[in-house]
């Protein structure tokens, strides 16, 4: 795979449509789709089945062909990558299809014949949330061993942690963190994923270094959660303070609001009233409240030749 | 997008330091990876895990939401490149308002791109899935096609009942979000973002509308208005309280703190900066936006000898009762009201003169009315009407009639009919269908739009560029909003108005300070800044210009008049600025 994942956390990929034509490749290759056609800014691929139940949202329609034993017809996407492309491709597909089927076609069915449109693939589009879903699916656990070892090295087992944190008040702000844990001796190792991200993998058997393994993965997970932790409370939280501080303010204001028109409602709407208050401010607590949210992206095994000891 | 494990009560306790919860969103993900690590220990070499682990990290990487120097929206645009001020404009409601505005630009500078900007920005962050977009009715299907076609935003224009739970991004009108079966679905949904057009409909905190949106849950809030304040300052308060509740104290407190009267500030510059943190306004002077000129004109017209005849009697009856309503400080609305009628059409001032018959026990002035009735019976052919057949019929190009009353509006689809012009009528309320189906007929059969004041609300009739003023409205506001019709964004062609004013009336000398005096057309909507001076002066003009056409003395003393109106009126605007 060529590099689409550069290292350090403050990058953003894909912004760029060849980025992102080589993310949709590389992701319909890993999957086993075939591309069937390609020209400049765009492909067309043909969907395996169980690719095809992630993509296209039509489960009566497997439940049928499932039910009565059918061949299904596989989906093919076309894929645009930029505005350009994705008006001549509109008009080539147009153009092709009409002349397959042609001769069959009398005037007023050419007239109103309906060809399928090329899907843009932008930031933000349907397709791409899709395929980000199905990679974050796919891709959630691996177990791999770099493909060039050199001969007779032991491997020694490490488990990668990929997590995203994001701090949350009235504004957020995400990174992503990754940790490596050495699963013989228990040693941290901070921005794992860069450091081996490319190293070319090959998948590993478990079994391999299932021998080796002196710390369990829920023990390392758990050290990578303390680690954290601990981290969190070193750094200081300005902006939480001062995001709180604003919350508060805003929390104050509301109810000064509500006490202060209190007056000019009757006794008996008064619950209504609080009950909206409380609404309100029970809202901007859930909303606003300064926190830490911590996902868990990414596990994986990997098994790292030993060269300390050779 | 939600909250979990916040603390539901508020310590209020001060100098409490704050230390952030942390939130782990791990799931059984331990479980699964020990099941993972079992179920591929016999699988095959092919496995393509790890590639999918590392797309999977880029993906994540591209949704980081970061702060928000660039505007990602941008390049999902389709169509059209947004002006500096727009961009500049949703880059602040995302940086500094946190997301909750008032977007309070003039009409025509496009605040309904500014608001898709911002949806998309959040959108394509993944911090806003659920929108609901409340809007007049007669815009819904308006609103819901340029979110798809400019901003690739899969809104629906709401119909039914189901569809709230369906979509995602939803199109809906007010007056159907406060009927009960979408009401319950209105409320009890977490909106990410809560978007309202036309929002100075919002300006009585005692209306149901008010009510109904008050209530919606709400993350993010962008309110749209042109004007958001119509008549008094507190209506402004009533708008930044639907976002920021207290943000200027309650009503009392603020009326209190900042207003000298009901539409003057006590201290101008205080109030506006307090107000900048919750409202942007773009001014077309501010050189945001280059539209094509606007040319207009005051076409003159001499009354028939009948017409004259009525429009005399018809004032001398005024004269008397306005001394006579003065006099018992009764309501001038009703003089006010045939005043402007009877420089429209006889048709529409006969209708208040019966209704004015109706009302009086004098039987006297019954005598009177009925003579006034008589008279504009026999008024034989309309100066005005005529006038604009001619137009019409002399240019190929299309044109839109505005009048401010429902007889002349009919009158003169009668006569366009005579005289062979497809025309379409135009008014407030039409319902949404019936407005997008006049607007298309106009723009694809039709070479006329007959359209009444309140009709003129939000829609866009760019592809026309000719416009006849039939009657003046006396407000400024009102004027302003009938040319923003056709002189926006959009519109490629220089813009004619054409006033008709028939000479020897106090119209003629409305169209003079209208336009010269104040120099209405170029620039007053702009250096009438609501805040500073005086929001909405139309009461004031109103009722000055009518104790002027009512008390002068003669023609040169009305001329002279309504001069001094306007001269005090422009120092008053270069005093606010």
């Amino acid at each position: 795979m060529r590099d689409v994942t550069s290292p350090g956390s403050k990058v953003s990929p894909l912004r760029t449509a060849q980025a992102r034509q080589l993310f949709c490749d590389t992701y319909f290759q890993a999957v086993g789709a075939t591309c069937v056609f390609r020209a400049e800014d765009y492909a067309e691929y043909q969907l395996p089945p169980d690719v095809d139940k992630e993509m296209v949202e039509r489960p009566f329609y497997w439940m049928w062909i499932e039910k009565t034993g059918q061949q299904p017809t596989p989906t093919v996407l076309r894929l645009a990558f930029t505005q350009a492309a994705e008006t001549v491709q509109n008009e080539r597909i147009r153009r092709v299809l009409l002349e397959q089927a042609g001769p069959s076609l009398n005037e007023m069915q050419r007239r109103y014949f309906v060809a399928p449109k090329a899907e843009l693939v932008s930031l933000g589009s349907y397709r791409l949330d899709r395929i980000y879903a199905s990679c974050d699916r796919r891709g959630r656990f691996a177990a791999v061993m770099p493909s060039r070892r050199p001969p007779g090295a032991t491997l020694v087992p490490w488990l990668l942690v990929n997590l995203r944190v994001s701090q949350r008040c009235d504004v957020t702000e995400q990174k992503l963190a990754s940790y490596g844990v050495c699963l013989v001796n228990g040693q941290l190792v901070l921005d794992f994923y860069n450091r081996i991200a490319n190293i070319p993998m090959e998948p590993m058997d478990p079994r391999r270094v299932a021998r080796s393994l002196r710390v369990p993965v829920d023990t390392a997970v758990k050290h990578v959660k303390e680690h954290l932790t601990r981290a969190f409370e070193r750094q200081p939280a300005t902006w939480a303070e001062a995001a709180w501080q604003r919350l508060q303010q805003d929390v104050e204001q509301i109810a000064t609001y509500y006490s202060s028109i209190a007056g000019d409602h009757a006794e008996a709407e008064l619950d209504q009233l609080w009950a909206e208050r409380d609404r309100k401010i029970a809202d901007r607590l859930a909303q606003f409240t300064p926190r830490l949210e911590v996902e868990v992206l990414h596990l994986a095994l990997v098994g790292l030749p030993d060269v300390s000891g050779s | 997008m939600q909250a979990a494990n916040v603390p539901s009560q508020l310590s209020l306790e001060p100098g409490a330091p704050f230390r952030p919860q942390i939130i782990w969103q791990d799931g059984p993900c331990l479980e699964q990876f020990t099941a993972y690590l079992d179920s591929i220990a016999i699988a095959d070499q092919n496995r393509q895990d790890w590639t999918l682990l590392q797309l999977s990290y880029t993906a994540a990487q591209a949704r980081l939401i970061e702060d928000f120097d660039q505007l990602y929206a941008l390049e999902h645009v389709r169509g059209f490149t947004p002006l500096p001020h727009q961009v500049e404009t949703a880059q602040k409601v995302l940086q500094t308002l946190h997301g909750r505005a008032i977007l309070a630009d003039e009409v025509g500078l496009g605040k309904t791109i500014e608001a898709g900007l911002v949806m998309k920005e959040y959108m394509l962050r993944g911090l806003a899935r659920k929108v609901l977009i409340l809007v007049p009715a007669s815009l819904v299907l308006q609103w819901t096609r340029e979110l798809n076609e400019k901003f690739r935003i899969p809104a629906v224009a709401q119909k039914k009942a189901w569809m709230w739970e369906q979509y995602d991004v939803l199109v809906a009108s007010i007056d159907m979000a406060k009927r009960e079966p979408h009401r319950s679905f209105v409320l009890q949904t977490d909106w990410d973002i809560l978007v309202i057009d036309e929002a100075h409909k919002l300006k009585n905190a005692r209306t149901k509308n008010w009510e109904v949106v008050n209530q919606i849950r709400n993350k993010y809030m962008l309110l749209l208005t042109a004007t958001p304040m119509q008549n008094n300052l507190k209506e402004l308060h009533t708008l930044v309280t639907l976002l920021k509740p207290g943000h200027l104290g309650n009503a009392q407190d603020f009326v209190a703190q900042h207003l000298a009267s009901a539409r003057e500030a006590k201290n101008p510059s205080r109030l506006r900066s307090e107000i900048a943190t919750v409202m942007i306004r773009n001014r077309r002077e501010d050189g945001n936006v280059q539209l094509p000129p606007r040319r207009v004109q005051v076409v003159a017209l001499d009354l028939s000898p009948e017409e004259r005849a009525l429009y005399d009697a018809v004032h001398a009856f005024m004269r008397a009762d306005y001394a006579e309503r003065r006099e018992r400080r009764l309501s001038m609305l009703p003089l006010l009201t045939l005043q402007r009628e009877i420089c429209s059409s006889p048709y529409a001032a006969v209708v208040t003169l019966q209704k004015m018959k109706a009302r009086t026990r004098n039987r006297e002035k019954t005598a009177w009315i009925d003579e006034l009735l008589s008279l504009a019976a026999r008024v034989p052919r309309c100066t005005k009407v005529d006038q604009v057949l001619r137009m019409v019929q002399e240019c190929p190009d299309k044109w839109i009639v505005f009048t401010e009353y429902r007889a002349t509006q009919e009158f003169l689809m009668y006569m366009l009919q005579r005289a062979d012009i497809p025309a379409v009528p135009f008014r407030g309320g039409f319902k949404r269908g019936k407005k997008d189906w006049m607007t298309e007929l106009f723009e694809r059969r039709a070479k006329v739009l007959v359209a009444t004041e309140s009709g003129g609300e939000g829609i866009n009739l760019q592809f026309c560029s000719r416009m006849v003023n039939y009657d003046l409205p006396w407000n400024p506001m009102r004027l302003e909003q009938r040319i923003g019709r056709i002189h926006r964004l959009g519109q490629d062609r220089t813009v004619s108005i054409f006033n008709l004013a028939t000479k020897g009336t106090i119209e003629e000398h409305i169209v003079e300070l209208l336009q010269e005096k104040i120099r209405m057309f170029e620039t007053v909507i702009g250096e009438l800044d609501f805040i500073v001076g005086n929001p909405s002066f139309a009461t004031e003009v109103e009722l000055g210009l009518l104790d002027i056409a009512m008390t002068a003395e003669s023609p040169a003393d009305l001329e002279r008049k309504v001069g001094q109106l306007g001269t005090a009126l422009k120092d008053k605007f270069a005093r606010g600025r």
